[in-house]
């Protein structure tokens, strides 16, 4: 099924926002940027969403200053996609460290003394036992 | 500092970044009281996309703003006005679609927000923007008045968002420490045998002399928006009442310039109240920091000093929070000022925010009491977003309580200051950094004493509508009231202003011979629509003490944009509007950068930028006083450091840049020399009577031994001081033959000295030398002068 499109005047029409203050609200990052390139562009139903979402505050008598402080506080941190990668060194079954290739090419010397002495300490630990 | 900073929440941006903006230029033509002023604004796209340039600045907020177009290239796309959102629609709608458009928008009378969009790569654009209005005027005086830059206002948490977007956001552009764009004038005073003097208490300037002009322009290539540009002109005569009718298409529009005199003593008598209660408002906020705060203690400290025996009198400081030197209103006494004197040095601008309206709303809280008639004075930069809402609860108590305010600071919220002195009936008046305060301060008290002249209605015989409809006048200060001629039953020969007391009876009425013009210039019909679009935004065409002030509602806007498209006057309802139908692809295809110009901070705002007083090199110099018609033309300029100007002092003046003019080192002379005015009225003590000292005795050319034994010989009633007494008469009289032309300056201060003798003057005569006392003194200051001019 093709996604639902809206011009900036049905926006508009849909929310009961002026252009000028729609504008404001893309330009200030409170509303996404429109689909297509420039002023030209078009906006789904999520873009109605976060406005009507805006004008619950409105009517809570919250102004966007306000607003824009609370909405920092709520949105979750975004979570970064790591590109690092991690080789995996198993020192006993249940236990393992992780090290970072970076950190591998520029230590490897340490690095295996590491394992080594982990190694060695979960074996004597699990020895004891 | 490092390279940004933050203070009160405004950001002050870096510099480094791209300014569209390359310059602003005046051309402003002056002739009496009308100014037509024409400004450009050139906009250059370095950048490889193509931009949108927004550009918040600030225009007189009396102006009425009439002309605005594009020069594109060789081009020229003329600007009309649209309701405000439908110009947005099709300002917006023409960029999407890759056209050049421009847009103008009034976010508050004195602020303005202009959107240049679409400007191609290498590209550049003038806008051309034009206002006319009628300088504020007082005796024989012009003030021509032009801001530059915005001092950053604050916002109340309060204050509610218009249409979903906060104020701040509407009125405050981005700061910077400097920009790289600056100002230049080239402003043309007519008839130029009329004038006496010329002066800039704000920048240097220069006056050249051609013809039937002065042409004055800045001395250096280009000047830093950072303050307000003030122009004093002066003229040989002073405003008297004048009416013109003019016809403009269809239409028949009047223009009174009503200039009125002192009223007859029974007249005045009639509404002036027995009982006066003053109570100073000083602002304390952040933004006073620095020069202001300083300013506006010695505003109130001159004022506090100038008050009657008779009245009683408070102050209240505020900024977050507000205080007050007593619960309620006390006597003047020297108790009293001495605490109030304790109580200002301890004043600072130390108190945050500016709240303005808590004070207000503490003073009205509480009717003035029986006979007495309630003044506030209040003193501010005014630097704050919620106008509409102080305009309202003044408006609401202006039948008990007038409010005259005094602005502060380089660069003070003009619409603040005028639009609320406008709605609760008071006088005001801005000070200029570089300016001498007293005068003005006392200039407005005089006023304030005087009171004001309302419920003013134009009668022509005929069915017209005047605006404004309920305008407020002051002695010798000229007030313009407009009108529209709704049937051609009026008069052609003459007109009359009628003044009403509240019962409807009138009180005064002054009958003025019509002049016919045919104004291109400054037609009438402009000024008239700009002062009903005021009576409606600002809601002042009611009576006084109306409770409940009708805001703007949708009936209300739509005349408003009627009047504003009819006859091609902006208002806040209203834009102008320009697109130019020449789209190109590229704009198109990848959309517009958006670059908004930051404004210069304000010299002197929180402090910042403030000048060390002794060592600048870069002071605002006054230009020479000039008589208009010599025929010299007037190059050089110097500077004048600011404690010369300021108070009187020994110091000797920097010396002068450049190879110094005639008249410079007399000019120089008077400078340096206090000012004997000053120092006479600095001697009164608080019953009005007045000290004996060196100075004085050197003014009044007696000695102290003389003065002491022509005492001796008088006979005054109820064990009075003989000396003071002989002093002060002495002392007005001499006032009155060498300081008549700075009357408005001493009288109202020296008012309680004239009570003081009139008890001793009235029978029996105290006798000097075998005459009365008054004829006495009299003859006493005539020799004094005759003397000193034989000198």
């Amino acid at each position: 099924m093709e996604r639902k499109t809206y011009t900036i005047e049905e926006l508009g029409e849909l929310t009961g926002y002026t252009r000028r203050t729609i504008r404001y609200y893309v330009q200030e990052g409170l509303v996404d940027p429109p689909a297509g390139r420039g002023r030209g562009g078009f906006y789904y139903d999520s873009h109605v969403q976060q406005l009507l979402r805006i004008k619950s505050f409105q009517e809570k008598g919250i102004g966007i200053t306000a607003m824009v402080s609370l909405m920092k506080k709520e949105m979750p941190q975004p979570v970064l996609p790591s590109r690092e990668v991690m080789i995996r060194y198993e020192i006993v079954p249940g236990i393992e460290i992780n090290i970072s290739r970076e950190m591998e090419i520029k230590e490897p010397k340490k690095i295996l003394e590491i394992i080594r002495i982990a190694k060695s300490i979960a074996k004597g630990k699990m020895n004891n036992e | 500092m490092n390279d940004s900073s933050q203070a009160e929440g405004i950001l002050i941006q870096s510099n480094g970044e791209v300014v569209p903006l390359v310059g602003v230029d005046v051309q402003a033509d002056i002739a009496g009281r009308g100014a037509k002023v024409k400004i450009s604004q050139q906009f250059k796209n370095t950048e490889k996309k193509p931009i949108e340039a927004v550009y918040k600045f600030p225009l007189p907020e009396n102006a009425a703003v009439c002309g605005f177009r594009a020069l594109i290239d060789s081009r020229i796309v003329e600007g009309k006005i649209e309701e405000k959102e439908k110009a947005f629609e099709l300002y917006d709608k023409a960029l999407a679609d890759g056209h050049e458009a421009q847009l103008m928008d009034e976010e508050r009378p004195n602020i303005f927000t202009l959107s240049v969009g679409n400007i191609k790569p290498g590209g550049s654009v003038i806008i051309e923007i034009t206002y006319i209005t009628l300088l504020d005027s007082y005796n024989s005086e012009v003030r021509f008045f032009l801001p530059t830059t915005i001092s950053p206002r604050f916002t109340p948490a309060s204050q509610k968002d218009e249409n979903g977007i906060p104020v701040s956001a509407l009125i405050n552009p981005p700061f910077a420490f400097a920009v790289p764009y600056g100002l230049a004038i080239n402003i043309n005073i007519h008839n130029r045998k009329s004038i006496a003097s010329i002066e800039s208490p704000t920048h240097t300037i220069n006056t050249k002399f051609r013809d039937d002009l002065a042409t004055v322009t800045f001395s250096t290539d280009k000047a830093v928006m950072d303050r307000d540009f003030v122009l004093t002109i002066t003229y040989e005569k002073g405003f008297t009442n004048r009416a013109y009718i003019s016809r403009e298409k269809d239409e028949t529009f009047l223009q009174i310039d009503f200039t009125p005199d002192d009223p007859p003593e029974e007249v005045q008598a009639n509404y002036l109240p027995k009982g006066r209660e003053i109570v100073f408002v000083i602002d304390c906020s952040g933004s006073m920091q620095g020069d202001s705060i300083e300013e506006a203690k010695k505003a109130l400290e001159i004022l506090v000093k100038a008050l009657n025996t008779d009245m009683i009198f408070n102050i209240y400081r505020f900024g977050n929070a507000f205080d007050h030197l007593y619960k309620s209103s006390r006597p003047y006494n020297e108790k009293s000022v001495k605490e109030a004197l304790k109580y200002l040095s301890k004043t600072d601008a130390s108190m945050n925010g500016t709240q303005i309206l808590p004070p207000l709303a503490d003073i009205y809280k509480e009717d003035p009491a029986d006979g007495f008639r309630r003044d506030i004075i209040l003193i501010t930069d005014g630097e704050i977003s919620n106008e509409d809402e102080v305009i309202e609860l003044v408006q609401r108590h202006n039948n008990t309580t007038a409010l005259s305010a005094v602005g502060i600071g380089n660069g003070p919220n003009e619409f603040l200051i005028r639009g609320v002195t406008r709605s609760a009936g008071g006088a005001s008046e801005l000070i200029a950094p570089w300016e001498r305060i007293e005068p003005k301060v006392l200039s407005l008290f005089r006023k304030v004493l005087a009171g004001r002249i309302s419920n003013l209605k134009i009668d022509c015989g005929g069915d017209i509508d005047q605006a404004p409809a309920y305008p407020v006048a002051f002695i010798r200060q000229a007030t313009s009231i407009f009108a529209k001629i709704r049937r051609n039953d009026c008069s052609d020969k003459s007109v009359t202003v009628n003044q009403y007391n509240r019962q409807g009876t009138i009180l005064r009425k002054w009958i003025i011979n019509l002049e016919k013009i045919n104004e291109e210039t400054m037609p009438t019909s402009k000024l008239w629509a700009r002062e009903k679009i005021r009576d409606l935004e600002e809601g002042s065409g009611l009576p006084e003490g109306t409770k409940q002030r009708q805001r703007i509602d949708g009936k209300k806007q739509k005349t408003v944009t009627d009047i504003s498209r009819q006859y091609g006057v902006i208002s806040r309802s209203t834009s102008f509007i320009g697109i130019e139908n020449n789209a190109y692809t590229e704009n198109k295809a990848s959309g517009t950068v958006l670059l908004v110009v930051p404004t210069c901070v304000t010299q002197g705002w929180h402090d910042m930028r403030s000048i060390p007083r002794f060592s600048r090199t870069d002071v605002p110099q006054y230009s020479i006083r000039q008589r208009a018609d010599s025929h010299i033309d007037v190059h050089e300029s110097y500077a004048i450091p600011t404690f010369l100007r300021r108070e009187a002092s020994d110091n000797k003046p920097m010396a002068p840049f450049n190879k110094a003019a005639r008249g410079i080192r007399n000019m120089l002379s008077h400078i340096r020399k206090s000012d004997p005015l000053l120092d006479i009225l600095s001697q009164q003590k608080l019953g009005g009577g007045f000290n004996i000292n060196k100075r004085i005795c050197e003014i009044l050319q007696i000695s102290d031994s003389k003065l002491r034994s022509i005492a001796d010989g008088m006979q005054v009633k109820n064990g009075a001081d003989r000396l003071e007494i002989l002093t002060t008469a002495i002392i007005l009289a001499f006032l009155e033959l060498k300081f008549a032309d700075r009357r408005d300056e001493w009288e109202a201060v020296v008012s309680k000295s004239r009570s003081l003798l009139n008890v001793q003057v009235e029978n029996p005569n105290p006798m000097v030398d075998g005459n009365p006392l008054d004829s006495w003194a009299e003859r006493f200051a005539k020799e004094i002068l005759g003397a000193s001019q034989m000198a």
